[in-house]
């Protein structure tokens, strides 16, 4: 029968045990009591004892390894009788405190032989890696947040298996229960290290169990048991911290903000699936991309066809001859005249989604949230790489609220050795976290296109008559946002977040002509989103107008993303815009892949290269 | 109210449901859920996928009992509106529906059908041929395209091309039996039906190794053509009753229960066998067991074995005695006559004792 006060009162009792007794004698006794894996619990415990060498908590006669075994105890007191909770459970300090490595404890779950059980030793270690923390960052307190190893650890465990999240809570559940070393503090010094604990208990626990109703609801009162109590003892009262509070979008129009982020997906009320193609859009209306067009609404000419959702689709896009491009778009204009709309202050045209077209919104970060709570055997090989890739991604520190799945890894309607993973970070900083460190990364599945990869494409394809060789393979090899894992093509999209949003669309731009440009790149730092931006210095006009300085260049075009850094020489073709913001100055740009570079000869024009010395 | 049986509903908040039975009461239509968020109630018994956005349970009938009791339990306070109390049962039984106005979308077999006809094959992927394939040859039986749908993950579009099996609705009884016909006196390179082994798999997977021997069972399945594997893949081929042969209309007959018998009785018709939910006409019927609330003399004709599983489509043909257990109802008509019917495979047999204990076979 549960009872949090019979567990607190065990707690104090087996604490003393440890202290007092042969340790091997007293875990034997607690595997006893573990049921069916008695016998694999007592091996697991004498290798904790083993692994601990002994050593002791702060008050110096607790051994520490008396935490991962109680904690066993406790998990199967509150009903917790999944074995890969409680293995989980008894080696989750494993890593962190011991000395331990990945193989030894690799070798050792392997030599525990649960045949009767699904236990995979890769599922278990992973496990213990997310329970892990990273000791390389600071838990320095911050004002009015976690510290940073805090925030980088919650990340990781918010949406993991509910194996983790049981043992998270009860792990939690043990702070409260060792307070000892922090009330024999000063009082000042006691008070602020209580409130401390207190937000990071809270934080974890609450932000791990939001939104979610599989774990075990016993461990969860325990906690709240033991809080209160402390609570009301020490007149706390902390609130928890939220941390990667998504932004959800509501499913539905009904969503009164202008903020749809790029690359996630929209059906219209008629069906029509679109691809977003900007972080912020007109009031009202949605920058967009069709993708998925039900051939019985309009016959397009020129265009592949998939079968999709019930219907023949035609798979919507611009690289075609710009006569069939202008023709397609005058069918669509003709069904659907708001798709087409002519934006005052750029004088242009844009493809768009009015706001009450849209019949629904695809939440990408909740996506990959849902698809990290999958058990991996369920998962197909396209879904395991999807959920490798992101594992890979979140060592770079990005948590995984910051991250989000869209396309078909996102709907279901992928085709495995075909599909690309496409993968989205929200935030700028988080962007660049990611695109560095996977400039860095090793991984055994993890392939990028090498020199001769990109040299061979160029002669294959003839990418573009703007490009040499080798202009074309130094601009493209070190580009870390498209590559390869386990064998499937993956891009990497950088989504602003609503408060970093850098395009007005109040400014009023003025096209002047088409021209060729060069200069040296004194910014990059929006060269990674769509639209991207370079800032400029030293510019020169070579063709096409007179000359006067342009202070950036600005691509709507994903192959010119991470296209020049900081410090490089770089050369464009593109429309040259005066553009008079709300506030400030007029200044000039250059624009790169406006929608109509697809019906004008300007498209075939265009480009932005480093130059290569 | 008449809607198609094997047509997908998608719900307002994510269910993906699978129309069941073609006869459904006013404003609401009967389904089996087929996959659940688990956002709001979930079990680790039941197999998971990741599926439009969400981690989802697959509702499998078979998973263990207890555990599946739990998580329909849980289901029912989760989601109350999506069962169905039925007011023509005395006693209750589980109805899963979904209320009009909580659906979202719903994927129709027939539509997506013609649009796959309507594909150049070129633009196909390799499952898509095959199933394009198949449905050409089906239209060499004389079923035009409007008579055949195809249904689940391939009408969604979330196949598996290596695992997932292809699922075909024929519209109309005629219909499908015309095509059972046409299976009969018909070969393709890469047709082939089931194999002994393959149906033992299938026999001890659905329990029913505890009624049937091995040579019986066999001896049944080995006549069905509704099953069998077109280019190694599996196909099922199910019927949807046209609203004009539906063999019953919801709302115009109370039943009420008289608990759980078992039965044996002469086939007389089989040509509703092909249906969810199915029924056998039967004559000579004997109760072989029965609970003790039934007198021991009382001589009870049962008339209609009816079932809700696919599994006993086809099993029996007319002039075959056949034995059957599951819950014996008096059916009162609106009109006419009082009669009795044995119902194998409500809902709620899955999550009580009934589930090991109903079932129809052929007798020797």
């Amino acid at each position: 029968m549960f009872s949090c006060a019979a567990i607190l009162n065990e707690y104090l009792q087996i604490k003393k045990e440890f202290q007092e007794k042969d340790n091997y004698q007293v875990a034997t006794t607690i595997a006893g009591k573990l049921g069916a894996y008695s016998s694999q619990f007592e091996l697991i415990f004498r290798f904790l004892i083993d692994a601990f060498e002994n050593k002791k908590r702060f008050d110096h006669k607790t051994p520490l390894v008396f935490h991962s075994i109680f904690l066993v105890h406790i998990l199967h007191a509150c009903g917790e009788h999944n074995v890969k909770t409680l293995l989980t459970a008894s080696l989750h300090d494993i890593l962190e405190d011991t000395p331990v490595t990945d193989g030894e404890l690799n070798d050792f779950i392997q030599s525990l032989h649960f045949l009767d059980t699904d236990v995979s030793t890769e599922e278990i270690i992973e496990n213990i890696k997310i329970l892990t923390e990273n000791k390389q960052l600071s838990r320095e307190p911050v004002p009015k947040a976690l510290p940073e190893r805090y925030q980088e650890h919650l990340g990781r465990i918010m949406g993991s298996r509910k194996e983790v999240i049981n043992v998270e809570i009860v792990d939690r559940f043990c702070d409260l229960m060792d307070l000892e070393y922090i009330l024999e503090l000063p009082e000042e010094k006691k008070k602020a290290r209580l409130e401390s604990k207190m937000i990071k208990v809270k934080s974890f626990v609450e932000n791990i169990t939001r939104n979610r109703h599989d774990f075990n609801s016993c461990c969860l009162e325990l906690f709240n048991y033991q809080l209160k109590l402390v609570e009301s003892e020490h007149q706390l009262n902390e609130k928890a911290i939220p941390i990667d509070s998504v932004e959800e979008i509501n499913m539905t129009s009904t969503n009164n903000s202008d903020y749809f982020p790029e690359s996630t997906l929209i059906d219209t009320i008629d069906g029509i699936q679109c691809k977003v193609y900007a972080n912020s859009h007109p009031h009202g209306l949605v920058i967009v991309k069709p993708k998925y067009v039900p051939e019985e609404l309009i016959e397009f000419t020129g265009m592949k066809k998939r079968f999709l959702f019930e219907k023949c689709m035609t798979r919507f896009n611009f690289f075609n001859d710009k006569e069939i491009v202008k023709e397609n778009l005058k069918r669509l204009r003709a069904k659907f005249p708001w798709f087409v709309y002519t934006c005052p202050q750029h004088q242009n045209w844009f493809l768009v989604v009015p706001r009450d077209q849209i019949k629904k919104y695809y939440g990408p970060q909740e996506g990959l949230r849902q698809l990290m709570k999958v058990p991996e055997s369920d998962l197909d090989p396209y879904l395991k790489a999807v959920r490798g890739l992101i594992n890979l991604i979140v060592e770079s520190g990005v948590t995984i609220g910051n991250l989000g799945i869209s396309h078909s890894t996102l709907l279901g309607n992928y085709t495995p050795g075909k599909s690309d993973i496409d993968l989205l970070v929200f935030g700028k900083s988080n962007g660049w976290k990611v695109i560095h460190h996977m400039e860095q990364a090793k991984h055994p599945l993890l392939q990028w296109k090498s020199e001769e990869d990109w040299a061979k494409y160029y002669r294959d394809r003839v990418v573009s008559k703007q490009y040499s060789e080798k202009e074309y393979v130094y601009n493209m090899v070190r580009k870390r946002d498209d590559g390869f894992f386990d064998g499937n093509v993956f891009s990497i999209f950088v989504i602003e977040k609503e408060d970093e949003l850098w395009y007005d669309w109040e400014e009023k731009h003025s096209p002047l002509a088409t021209v060729k440009v060069r200069g040296t790149v004194t910014d990059a730092a929006h060269s990674h989103i769509r639209p991207g931006y370079y800032e400029l210095s030293n510019t020169e006009i070579v063709e096409g107008y007179t000359a006067v300085p342009i202070q950036r260049i600005v691509t709507w075009s994903r192959p010119f993303l991470l296209q020049a850094r900081k410090g490089d020489r770089v050369e464009s073709v593109g429309l040259l815009e005066k553009v008079k913001p709300k506030y400030g100055p007029e200044y000039f740009q250059v624009v790169l892949g406006y929608s109509d570079t697809y019906t004008s000869d300007r498209g075939e024009q265009e480009y932005l290269k480093t130059l290569v010395n | 109210m008449h809607f198609y049986e094997s047509s997908i509903i998608t719900t307002k908040d994510g269910l993906h449901c699978q129309v069941y039975g073609n006869e459904h009461p006013l404003g609401s239509i009967l389904v089996k859920p087929k996959y659940i968020p688990t956002s709001l109630v979930e079990s680790s018994v039941l197999p998971y996928r990741f599926l439009s956005g969400r981690k989802m349970n697959r509702l499998n009938l078979w998973a263990p009992p207890e555990e599946l009791k739990k998580y329909l339990l849980q289901f029912k306070s989760a989601y109350p509106h999506y069962i169905f109390k039925s007011n023509l049962h005395d006693e209750p039984r589980l109805f899963f529906s979904i209320p009009i106005d909580n659906i979202e979308r719903i994927y129709f077999p027939r539509r997506g059908f013609k649009e796959l006809m309507s594909m150049p094959p070129a633009s196909l992927d390799a499952y898509l041929q095959k199933v394009y394939t198949f449905s050409l040859f089906l239209l060499k039986s004389g079923l035009e395209i409007k008579d055949l749908g195809i249904t689940y993950s391939t009408l969604m579009g979330h196949y598996d091309s290596e695992i997932s099996d292809i699922n075909i609705v024929v519209y109309g009884k005629k219909n499908f039996w015309k095509l059972m016909e046409f299976f009969h006196n018909s070969v393709h390179d890469l047709l082939r039906w089931k194999t002994d082994k393959e149906w033992l798999h299938f026999r001890n997977f659905r329990h029913r190794s505890l009624f049937f021997g091995e040579e019986d069972f066999l001896h049944s399945m080995r006549r069905k053509k509704s099953e069998g594997y077109f280019d190694n893949t599996l196909f099922v081929i199910f019927a949807a009753e046209k609203e004009d042969e539906v063999w019953f209309k919801w709302g115009e007959e109370n039943y009420h229960s008289l608990g759980l018998v078992t039965i044996q009785g002469k086939v007389t018709g089989n040509f509703n066998s092909v249906v969810r939910p199915g029924c056998y006409e039967i004559e000579e019927s004997t109760i072989i067991e029965r609970p003790s609330t039934l007198s021991p003399k009382e001589n009870i004709p049962v008339t209609k074995i009816v079932f809700y599983s696919r599994d006993y489509c086809l099993l029996a043909f007319p002039g075959e005695k056949i034995m059957a257990s599951g819950i014996l109802e008096r059916v009162k008509p609106k009109e006419g006559e009082a009669y009795y019917r044995l119902v194998v495979g409500y809902f709620d047999s899955y999550i009580t004792e009934r589930r090991e204990k109903e079932y129809i076979k052929v007798l020797p």
